[in-house]
């Protein structure tokens, strides 16, 4: 995994194992542990409870993070990288890009509003589940609309990201643009192979699956 | 993008905020108690993320 890759490269420090499901970063000795804990003292916004526990165990002052979240910032990067979405809708002929977190009081005072220039993200509350099972989300939307597509790409080729699908998927935003309005032409015309030559070339990369999507019937080359 | 350094380990603030998001989206900040054995930091991420971000939801 190219992001838990990233992480150990910049902390240099720790080692990822990886098994048929998951891959796992680690870090155990306490000199690392102090040091990493010292390093992201005052950026940690969510995981609060047990990084406070750790500056305590460790006997370092805990610092506040700010939870506006400034332009460019690679935070929002991370957080695509490990909890965010990249879909392709068909019906509405676009790209959304999302972020679902744990709804918290932590979490709700998350403010994306100026990370991405141009961009007021949408943001939804969830419930999900079946009773005693509940799940409370909150949802962050940075694509509500098509015209918002473009300063999503822009954000992304200025900050970059570490997920293969992910990176790839926003990096074909600015493609889409292009040749979006082909989906209404005319069946079997090269207008219309374009379009659908898009969206499979988009739904398949590294997705083993992309033949289940709804729409694939529909998609004509 | 700023590209001011973290002073004590020469890492780009802008790495820090990159690893700091990566814990709280899937990190875990373990301190030994009675219920958990170990003391321990660590990230867990599925390999097949189209499985885990998109056909899950």
């Amino acid at each position: 995994m190219n992001v838990l890759a990233r992480v150990k490269s910049i902390l240099n420090c720790g080692s990822v194992k990886s098994d048929i499901k998951f891959s796992t970063y680690h870090i155990s000795t306490k000199v690392d542990m102090r040091r990493v804990v010292e390093l992201l003292n005052g950026r940690i916004r969510l995981r609060l409870d047990s990084f406070m526990d750790s500056c305590k165990y460790l006997n370092i002052q805990f610092k506040q993070a700010n939870y506006v979240i400034p332009r460019n910032s690679t935070y929002l990067s991370g957080l695509i990288d490990t909890r965010g979405s990249v879909v392709f809708n068909y019906r509405r002929n676009i790209i959304i890009l999302a972020l679902v977190l744990k709804l918290n009081s932590r979490s709700e005072k998350l403010n994306f509003d100026i990370t991405i220039p141009g961009i007021h993200p949408k943001v939804y509350k969830l419930q999900k589940g079946t009773q005693g099972k509940d799940f409370y989300g909150i949802r962050f939307v940075f694509c509500p609309t098509i015209d918002s597509m473009i300063h999503v790409y822009n954000f992304i080729v200025n900050s970059r990201n570490y997920s293969d699908v992910k990176y790839y998927r926003l990096l074909q935003i600015k493609n889409f643009i292009e040749i979006r309005n082909f989906k209404d032409s005319i069946k079997g015309s090269e207008d219309n192979k374009t379009y659908c030559k898009w969206v499979l070339n988009f739904i398949s990369y590294l997705n083993p699956d992309y033949r289940k999507v709804n729409y694939f019937k529909e998609l004509t080359l | 993008m700023a590209e001011s350094f973290f002073e004590k380990d020469q890492i780009l603030e802008e790495d820090l905020e990159y690893v700091a998001a990566v814990f709280d989206g899937e990190g875990h900040f373990d301190i030994r108690t009675k219920k958990k054995r170990r003391t321990d930091f660590k990230v867990n991420l599925s390999q097949n993320e189209y499985t885990r971000y998109e056909c899950s939801r």
